[in-house]
């Protein structure tokens, strides 16, 4: 009998799962991994470059190897690491990056290449045209690879939740437990968080532990209340105490209400004690299945009650790995030998094993023998011979790199230890320690392997193909930094991120360089420790934009007529409501259109309002505002644009003077809160002794635009009362709701806004609608509201106004104040802000067809862009592209003739410079 | 670890009106639930009737402003309203020195909201009516 399998005795087999098909049964609390080896199965997956065959190396989140796809339909879950999943009923796992068959794979013959398939071998193979490059992409990309991504939506649901403490615990082996148990004693609230299904670490694959602390620990921190979370990993520390973790709730691939779970945790100190991993050591073939960590071999011994071998060889260059002898003895496999790579190595332990075992020092040009599916013998030379056993498992132990990747992503620095070849946790700026076996409280280990006898076969990093002889030649071809070298051969990437690999590469490198191991560097340990699927990062919005999404108050009354919705920021605003099968152009044509002959309505509730009180309101709103206020009248409006403190417009809307001591100012929607803080820092910081409050009403009301010849007659029919004059207010009620009317035009035509609070706002809506489609108008939205300004000249924040500006530069300044003295007045005297050349607002009326957004101006081909088309439109009524732009030196070109040329579109159009002004320049048609 | 399961409705959060003053005084707000949410800012909620008298309190050393059209009001009832505040939240509710009448202005899912706890067992939690449907995808699911 040779292979894996289970140990006799222990707890039935209830759960049913399946690998590539074929249907197993795994004990409750088994790993995949261990499952699959008590199964008997030991080949598990195909490696990323070559296609070797890989079996199960790790018993942790360290697995290299053993990358399975698990679940199906919308919940596969590929590149789970099968030592890192635990098996529940019905279970499907399959394995990656194999055809037809993980045991028959035509991939394989990608090996029989790999002496040239070396460090860079695609750099110095498929150069050439970029075009070549997206050819050979698609075979490269099939031939090697990892598990492929699904196609379904997600249907997992995930969450992100804070959480503050006193102290957070990573890790709850035995350091972990005694920190956990000290700090609930001190009073402290403790999250102790485990990556593990259950509590216990290294005690539960080394004995002679104390397994009551396990418990003990649990209720001391919940009795001080604090909270222990398990399958939970902390994946990444940021500054000022705040740690991720990310909290299993569901295996991956397993159905669940709610899949993970996204700690902030917040802690006045952090313990880490996140262990140590074991390394692998260097020798050829050491990737063949059944070459295992030591460590590994252990735990699926006493934990899982699984024999990965019948007939083992020890490679070792420490004496933790004479624990693993005993482990596998005690448990009825066989122990052919012990490889100590140590010429002399002394102490209790090794003493004790050679009563038992067969130990032979100084061991070197160790080679894995086996067949295509797993090792059959192990080679080495020892005291001058040559030795061969045979064996079906080899368990390595290269010595034990602590955990320190969440201590160096707080900032912490690495000091390097010679005894245990390894770095460990130094001086942090956070409040953040390290203990245990992270803090290098480990094994020591012997120094480096010696010189490989088959370095092309001699694996360092497993999961991406890199072997000692990539190393050595990315050395040779001018690679110093380790930095360029994992650029350069890949080595630390993908998923395990180098976890096994890094120590073993860098000492390969230094060994190349003639450097000690601290001398030749150390990659970036950068979040997260383990991979995270994208749904934990996105939280409870995986299919939306990880983002609130705003909904108008008057949401049901346009969902209600099928519009197109259009994104704006987090508001989702109506674009246009087509009808009979329109398209966006047709709809957004026939609304305008009939806004310019009838009339029609659209919501502006997303518009930035702010209430403006006390008596030095006016003088606060001179402050902030570049045009007159305190002249404004009771009951009067003005238009205003606000300068940032360099002289450009920030933003632009309306100033109402309600009362003596009361105004309200209105500002562009996408800069509403960027202007809610520019008061708040002009109020606070600029002008703090001002008696004067400024409140946020931006959702208090909600606003309608009734615009067209007929706006008038509408509102004189709703509220019984003879609307305000063009920049006049009035209260009035329509509908039984009480409503604020502020007489503004943006269309052109004779409009108001009109106002009423948000919760009340849909029967004034309804009035509206009716009276505007009884007298042939409708509502309209955000497309045929572009039509309308473009058309009058009206400038928007964000497109003219493209923070570039000034007002000048957007023929506003004879609004500006003269006497200065608001944001910004400074700022404008600079020279550069009065060059000729600026680029100012201009129209262009085409003179072919339609004129690209964002269209170049040139003066001929070929030649220098002068400016750019910021908005494009047509005539509403009588047709004709129009556009607004900003040229260079624009306010003196009018009548010249230029090129709007737009690569990406493929499109290029004659244009004439004009006036900005295409409509009823006068402003006859909103005035009485 | 068990979800808390709490009880949650919402509602329009009926009249808030925000008290600004321009000097350093605490106003008299005994008869009315006021909440300090910034140094020189309380709002007062429901004031219903007080709302004159509070005026002529104030005379022209602040001002009111109603904010209230654009507010939601939720009711979080019962003892895990704590962890429910936690979830996509940044401000720690759990902690029992938030006590009863003490009110956070913090953020939950990216959104500025207003908590005030109003016992062991409620807590309101006011915010923008535009995102009322992404709280209740995310209290409710």
């Amino acid at each position: 009998m040779s292979g894996p399998g289970r140990i006799a005795g222990g707890a039935a087999p209830t759960l049913r799962f399946s690998f590539d098909g074929a249907v197993y049964h795994a004990r409750p609390g088994d790993t995949l991994a261990a499952a699959l080896l008590a199964n008997g199965v030991s080949l598990i997956a195909r490696s990323f470059k070559y296609h070797r065959p890989r079996g199960i190396m790790a018993a942790g989140v360290e697995e290299p190897n053993a990358l399975v796809t698990v679940g199906n339909g919308s919940l596969t879950t590929p590149n789970t690491r099968a030592t890192d999943v635990f098996v529940y009923d019905g279970l499907v796992a399959k394995s990656q990056n194999r055809w037809p068959s993980l045991r028959f794979d035509l991939g394989t013959v990608l090996g029989l290449g790999a002496p040239i398939f070396a460090s860079g071998f695609y750099y110095k193979t498929f150069f050439g045209p970029p075009r070549l490059w997206m050819f050979y992409e698609k075979f490269i990309r099939r031939a090697a690879g990892l598990g492929k991504a699904p196609t379904l939506a997600d249907t997992d649901r995930y969450q992100h939740r804070g959480a503050f403490c006193d102290c957070l615990i990573v890790g709850s082996g035995p350091a972990g437990l005694a920190a956990a148990q000290a700090a609930a004693a001190a009073g402290e609230t403790v999250l102790l968080v485990e990556q593990d299904a259950v509590l216990g670490g290294s005690l539960l694959r080394d004995s002679g532990g104390d397994m009551g602390s396990i418990e003990a620990a649990k209720l001391a921190v919940e009795a001080a209340g604090g909270r222990v979370l398990r399958r939970t990993t902390a994946s990444g520390v940021w500054d000022h105490g705040l740690v991720t973790c990310v909290e299993l709730l569901a295996e991956p691939g397993q159905s669940h209400n709610l899949a993970q779970r996204l700690w902030h945790v917040r802690a006045k100190r952090i313990v880490l004690a996140t262990g140590a991993i074991e390394r692998p050591l260097t020798f050829a073939h050491n990737d063949r299945p059944g070459v295992m960590l030591s460590q590994a071999v252990r735990s699926y011994v006493r934990r899982y009650g699984v024999l990965p071998g019948q007939r083992t060889v020890i490679v070792t260059n420490n004496d933790d790995a004479y624990a693993t002898a005993q482990a596998l003895s005690d448990a009825g496999g066989q122990v052919a030998a012990i490889f100590d790579l140590r010429s002399a190595p002394t102490g209790a332990v090794v003493t004790a094993a050679r009563q038992r075992f067969t130990v032979l020092t100084g061991a070197q040009d160790i080679m894995a023998v086996g067949g295509r599916h797993g090792v059959t013998a192990i080679v080495a030379h020892s005291g001058g011979q040559r030795h061969r056993f045979a064996a079906d498992l080899v368990a390595m132990s290269g010595g034990f790199t602590p955990v320190v990747h969440l201590h160096s992503q707080g900032a912490g620095k690495l000091e390097w230890r010679d005894d245990i070849q390894a770095f460990v946790p130094g001086l942090t700026p956070q409040n953040m320690i390290s203990v245990g076996a992270a803090a290098g409280e480990v094994f020591p280990a012997s120094e480096g392997a010696a010189a490989l006898t088959k370095p092309k076969l001699s694996f360092i990093d497993f999961q991406n193909d890199v072997t000692a002889a990539d190393i050595d030649l990315a050395w040779q071809e001018g690679y110093r930094s380790v930095e360029h070298l994992k650029r350069y051969t890949t080595l630390g990437m993908a998923t395990d991120q180098g976890k096994t690999s890094n120590m073993a590469a860098l000492g390969r490198l230094a060994g190349a360089a003639g450097v000690s191991v601290p001398q030749a560097g150390l990659t970036t340990f950068r979040p997260p420790y383990v991979p995270l699927t994208l749904g934990a990062l996105a939280g409870p919005d995986g299919s939306g934009h990880a983002a609130p999404t705003r909904r108008l108050a008057l949401f049901e009354r346009h969902q209600r007529l099928d519009p197109i919705w259009q994104p704006l920021g987090y508001w989702h605003r109506p674009r246009a409501y087509p009808v009979g099968g329109e398209t966006l152009a047709q709809a957004a044509l026939r609304e305008a259109r009939a806004v310019r002959s009838a009339v029609g309505i659209v919501d502006v509730s997303t518009l930035a309002k702010f209430a403006v009180t006390g008596p030095d309101a006016a003088a606060f709103l001179e402050v902030v505002c570049a045009t007159n206020v305190t002249k404004l009248a009771i009951g009067r409006g003005r238009y205003t644009f606000m300068l940032r403190e360099d002289g450009m417009v920030m933003d632009d809307g309306t100033v109402w003077r309600l009362e003596d001591h009361r105004y309200l100012l209105t500002s562009s929607t996408g800069g509403a809160d960027r202007m809610e803080a520019h008061l708040a820092y002009a109020h606070h910081v600029l002008a703090p002794a001002m008696r004067v409050s400024i409140v946020c009403q931006q959702e208090h009301y909600a606003g309608i635009a009734l615009a067209g010849p007929q706006a008038r007659e509408v509102l004189a029919q709703l509220t019984g009362a003879e609307p305000p004059a063009h920049m006049g207010v009035a209260e009035g009620v329509v509908a039984g709701v009480p409503v604020l009317i502020l007489a503004a035009s943006y269309s052109g035509e004779r409009a108001f806004e009109i106002y009423a609070e948000g919760h009340s706002a849909g029967p004034v809506w309804d009035a509206l609608e009716a009276e505007a489609r009884a007298r042939g108008g409708c509502p309209y939205g955000l497309e045929a509201l572009e039509f309308l300004r473009i058309e009058k000249g009206h400038v928007v924040i964000g497109g003219e106004a493209d923070g570039r500006t000034t007002a000048h530069d957007l023929r506003l300044e004879k609004m500006q104040r003269k006497a200065g003295g608001f944001i910004g007045a400074s700022a404008l005297e600079r020279p550069a802000l009065n060059a000729a050349e600026r680029k100012q607002l201009v129209g262009l009326e085409s003179l072919g067809g339609d004129i690209p957004e964002g269209a170049m101006l040139l003066t001929a081909s070929g030649t220098v862009a002068e400016g750019h088309v910021t908005a494009a439109a047509m005539r509403v009524v009588e047709g004709g592209a129009i556009a607004l732009a900003l040229l260079a030196g624009g306010r003196e070109r009018s009548g010249e003739v230029l090129r709007a040329s737009s690569p990406t579109r493929g499109q290029v159009v004659q244009v004439r410079v004009i006036e900005p002004h295409f409509y009823d320049p006068a402003g006859a048609r909103y005035r009485d | 670890m068990t979800e808390p399961q709490v009880k949650i409705s919402f509602a329009p959060a009926g009249a808030i009106i925000v008290l600004d003053r321009w000097d350093d005084q605490q106003p008299d707000l005994q008869n009315v639930t006021a909440l300090q949410v910034e140094p020189r800012r309380w709002w007062l909620i429901d004031p219903g009737g007080q709302l004159a008298a509070i005026e002529q309190m104030l005379g022209d050393k602040g001002a009111l402003t109603a904010i209230g059209g654009g507010l939601l009001r939720a009711t979080l009832i019962g003892p895990q309203w704590r962890s429910q505040l936690m979830i996509s939240g940044l401000f720690d509710a759990e902690n029992l020195s938030f006590k009863p009448g003490d009110c956070a202005a913090t953020l939950i899912h990216h959104t500025q909201v207003l908590i005030h706890a109003i016992s062991a067992r409620e807590a309101h939690v006011y915010f923008a009516a535009s995102i009322a449907a992404d709280m209740r995808h995310l209290w409710q699911g």
